[in-house]
């Protein structure tokens, strides 16, 4: 199994104002499931979250079964100041600790499209650090129908590489008007010949989706983040994962968005793959095309005339 | 040492049932699976680390959040008891 949508943490990674967003998050959703005594656990969270090496992310993934994992590079500095380490920097250290773990980790650029040097940093991060794909987080103040957005993803099609975009919630100091399915579905519809990956499959918004008229062929779909959609012992995102599966056969990707929801914890972790891999066997896409480019696994697109990818 | 268990037990049931919200805890032993009976997942077990390396003094590492220490909560207070086994030991 492969694992299209995680992450790796390191304070000097992120901004400050997310880092504190995440802890209100956290406390927001611990409430929410009626704990209590959220205060002083700040340190253990970012001690949990903590992995800057690939080694305890590896091993996690060793003891559930997780055969590769796509790690995804954030940048929000624009948006809510820059992190300690500059965005050229944060790529370096992530795509480096993924070159390490090349058979395990794979990388993906992520960049505000806002940025002078977008083009360069992309250029450098696909061409000669190894970034598989492109990650979008269209959670600040730029939109998926800007020119500039589309012309960080031309980087990505010129070397016919996925496209990962967030779509749906976010963080309280990040917006999610303009990470919406409309926008997405006509920037894919503009980059046919690659695939586009919706993150978190939208959160809520997956039935979006599922009623429009027409999704592009090229679009896939990621559960990731859907484990803190689980009501009761889960029956709930099994029935809504065979309504997405059902739509879309052979488009939608198991994904984690760890260390976010299982803060590195094993059990976690195998709770949620055991929860959702097996049931669906045999129907989950084939992941290995969308990053190394398969024509033959590619199952939407593959009928589809000049749209080799 | 016995005593020094059955407080760590106790102290280790009482943050679960808070956190928990529990109206009738009777049915939490110290063998209950807490995974499987819905009491741990992963936020609470953020809070229940944070509980254990503040109330017992001991440090816990990443590896050591596992499932077989997490499991009962007889299995988290052998686990405890022996950190302060090797922490008095020096």
């Amino acid at each position: 199994m492969i694992d299209i949508h995680a992450h790796l943490f390191h304070p000097r990674w992120y901004p400050q104002a997310f880092q504190d967003a995440l802890l209100r998050d956290f406390q927001r959703r611990q409430q929410k499931q009626g704990q209590r005594g959220a205060d002083a656990i700040a340190r253990q969270l970012f001690k949990m979250l903590t992995d800057d090496t690939g080694i305890p992310t590896v091993k996690i993934m060793d003891k559930v079964g997780i055969e590769k994992r796509v790690i995804l590079v954030l940048d929000w500095g624009i948006e809510l100041g820059e992190a300690e380490r500059s965005i050229w920097e944060i790529h370096k250290e992530i795509l480096e600790i993924c070159r390490q773990f090349s058979d395990r980790l794979i990388g993906f650029a992520g960049v505000d499209p806002r940025r002078k040097d977008a083009a360069e940093l992309l250029a450098w991060a696909f061409d000669g650090m190894g970034a598989r794909g492109l990650k979008l987080h269209p959670t600040g103040g730029w939109k998926l129908s800007d020119p500039k957005t589309c012309e960080v993803v031309a980087l990505a099609a010129q070397r016919k590489l996925p496209v990962l975009v967030h779509l749906g919630k976010t963080v309280d100091v990040l917006n999610d008007v303009n990470a919406q399915p409309e926008p997405f579905m006509e920037l894919a519809r503009q980059f046919p010949k690659i695939p586009f990956i919706a993150g978190h499959s939208g959160f809520d918004l997956w039935e979006s989706f599922v009623k429009a008229p027409v999704v592009p062929d090229n679009i896939y779909f990621d559960i990731s983040g859907w484990q803190e959609r689980i009501r009761g012992k889960g029956e709930n995102i099994l029935s809504d994962l065979a309504k997405l599966h059902a739509a879309f056969p052979g488009r939608v990707c198991f994904g984690t968005d760890s260390p976010f929801y299982s803060f590195n914890l094993v059990m976690s972790e195998k709770q949620w793959v055991e929860r959702v891999v097996a049931p669906f066997s045999g129907k989950w896409a084939n992941v290995d095309f969308l990053l190394w480019g398969r024509k033959d696994s590619f199952p939407a697109m593959q009928n589809q005339p000049g749209s080799g990818a | 040492m016995k005593m020094e268990r059955d407080s760590i037990l106790q102290k280790l049931k009482q943050f679960v049932i808070e956190q928990s919200n529990l109206e009738d805890a009777s049915f939490l032993q110290s063998d209950t699976e807490l995974f499987e009976a819905g009491l741990l997942d992963s936020l609470m077990t953020v809070s229940l680390v944070s509980f254990c390396e503040e109330q017992f003094d001991c440090q816990m590492d990443i590896d050591e959040l596992s499932q077989d220490n997490f499991r009962t909560l007889n299995a988290l207070t052998d686990f405890i008891s022996r950190k302060l086994e090797a922490k008095m030991r020096g």
